[in-house]
C-alpha cells in the first residue's frame, strides 16, 4: 500500500484540462498558459526539430512554493503518451523578467504576486501540430494541468 | 515411537527445506540488477526509455579531441574502440550516459573520460521523435577488442531498469594481436546525425595534427 501511494505521489497520471486562456487553481495557485510558439531558426537543433516556448502567468496564493511546487515538471504533451521535458536551446533565450518553474520556487515570491514562468524544448516537426503544455507539481500528483492550444 | 519418528522426520525435512532456501537465496545486488534486454549488433534494442542499434565500431591508435577550442591527441598503450549508435527515446525526454565494454575475459571496461564532453559524447541527452547519433568511447587492450559484448543504460546505476546487451561479435586480429583494420587518429569532435558515415577515421600513417 504504501508503495502504491508513493508511486501515485511520483507520477503525472490524471489530467485536468484546462481551456484556452483560462486560468485553474493548482499548487496553491493560479495558472494560466498565455502563450505556445515555435521556431526553427536556431543553432544546435537537430534536423527536423522545432524549438517550443511555452509561457504561464502564475497568481501566487499559496506562498509555500518551495513546499506546494516542489518537483515541478513543466513538459509538453501529445495524444500518443510522448512527454518532451525543458531543454536549453543555444540562441533562445527566455524574455527579461520571466523565469523557469524551479526558479520560481525559490523566488521568495508572495500571495498574490504574478509571475511569468516559461520553459523551452525540443520536439519534432510533425509533433508540432499536436502538442499541449502541461504542468505537475508535486503537491498535486498524481494530477497534472493540461493546457488546451491556442484555436488556429 | 512411530508418531516420533514421523514427527522428527518432518522436522527435518523442515529445516534442510529452510537451509536450501537459506543457501540459494540470491544476493541483494542481483534482486535489484539492471534487467537484461538482449540483442545481435544488427538489431534494434528497445530498452524501457530508448532504443539503440549499433552502426559501426571503429578501433584507432590515437583519438583527437576538442578541449577548450584546442584540438589534442589522446594516445594509449592500448587501443580506443569507437562505438557508433543510434539513439531515440521511446516515450519521454530522457538521457543515456552509461555504457560498458565486456570482454570476452569478462573484464569490463567503462566509457573513457579522457575524452571529456562534446557533441555526439556522452551523456546523450534523448527527445522522443528525434533520433540521434551517438558515441560511446572505450580505451582497452587490443586483446579484449574481439568477442566482446557492449552495455548501455542510463546511468551508472540502475537497479530495476533496461540495460541492453548487445554482442559485438569477433574481430580478426593481425600478427601483433590488433585488430586488422586499426586506423590512425579517429576525430571525436566531429559533428554527427543520423545517417552520417564518420569521415574523422583516417589510417595510419595519414597524419594530419600534431600531438600537443
Amino acid at each position: 500500500m504504501k508503495a502504491c501511494a508513493r508511486f501515485l505521489r511520483s507520477e503525472d497520471l490524471f489530467a485536468r484540462d484546462v481551456a484556452w486562456g483560462s486560468a485553474a487553481a493548482f499548487g496553491g495557485s493560479e495558472w494560466r498558459l498565455v502563450e505556445l510558439k515555435g521556431g526553427k531558426d536556431f543553432a544546435g537543433l537537430p534536423p527536423g526539430a522545432v524549438a517550443v516556448e511555452a509561457d504561464f502567468e502564475v497568481m501566487v496564493g499559496d506562498a509555500d512554493l518551495e513546499n506546494r511546487w516542489s518537483r515541478c515538471k513543466v513538459m509538453l504533451v501529445d495524444t500518443e503518451g510522448h512527454t518532451w521535458l525543458p531543454a536549453s536551446i543555444a540562441g533562445l533565450r527566455l524574455p527579461e523578467g520571466m523565469m523557469g518553474c524551479n526558479s520560481a520556487m525559490f523566488s521568495g515570491a508572495k500571495s498574490g504576486d504574478v509571475l511569468k514562468l516559461g520553459e523551452t524544448f525540443i520536439v519534432p516537426g510533425y509533433a508540432t501540430s499536436g502538442i499541449r503544455a502541461a504542468v505537475g507539481l508535486g503537491s498535486e500528483r498524481p494530477y497534472y494541468l493540461r493546457f488546451a492550444r491556442p484555436s488556429a | 515411537m512411530t508418531s516420533a519418528a514421523g514427527n522428527i522426520l518432518v522436522a527435518a525435512a523442515g529445516v534442510a527445506f529452510c537451509y536450501v532456501m537459506m543457501v540459494s537465496k540470491p544476493h541483494y545486488a542481483d534482486l535489484v540488477a539492471p534487467i537484461p534486454v538482449r540483442a545481435a549488433i544488427t538489431e534494434t534494442a528497445k530498452a524501457r526509455s530508448f532504443e539503440v542499434k549499433v552502426e559501426k565500431v571503429t578501433f584507432a591508435r590515437t583519438l583527437q579531441a576538442e578541449r577548450f577550442g584546442a584540438h589534442k591527441l589522446l594516445t594509449t598503450g592500448g587501443v580506443w574502440a569507437i562505438v557508433a549508435v543510434d539513439l531515440s527515446a521511446t516515450q519521454a525526454s530522457t538521457t543515456v550516459g552509461e555504457a560498458v565494454w565486456r570482454g570476452a575475459t569478462g573484464l569490463s571496461y567503462r566509457i573513457s573520460e579522457r575524452v571529456g564532453f562534446g557533441p555526439g559524447l556522452p551523456p546523450h541527452a534523448l527527445e522522443p521523435g528525434l533520433p540521434r547519433r551517438a558515441l560511446f568511447v572505450f580505451e582497452l587492450p587490443p586483446s579484449e577488442a574481439t568477442g566482446a559484448t557492449l552495455l548501455i543504460s542510463g546511468g551508472r546505476f540502475a537497479p530495476l531498469d533496461s540495460q541492453v546487451k548487445i554482442r559485438l561479435g569477433d574481430v580478426p586480429l593481425d600478427e601483433a594481436g590488433e585488430p586488422d583494420d586499426l586506423v590512425g587518429i579517429y576525430d571525436v569532435s566531429e559533428p554527427i546525425g543520423v545517417g552520417d558515415e564518420r569521415s574523422g577515421a583516417r589510417r595510419s600513417g595519414d597524419r594530419t595534427a600534431h600531438s600537443g
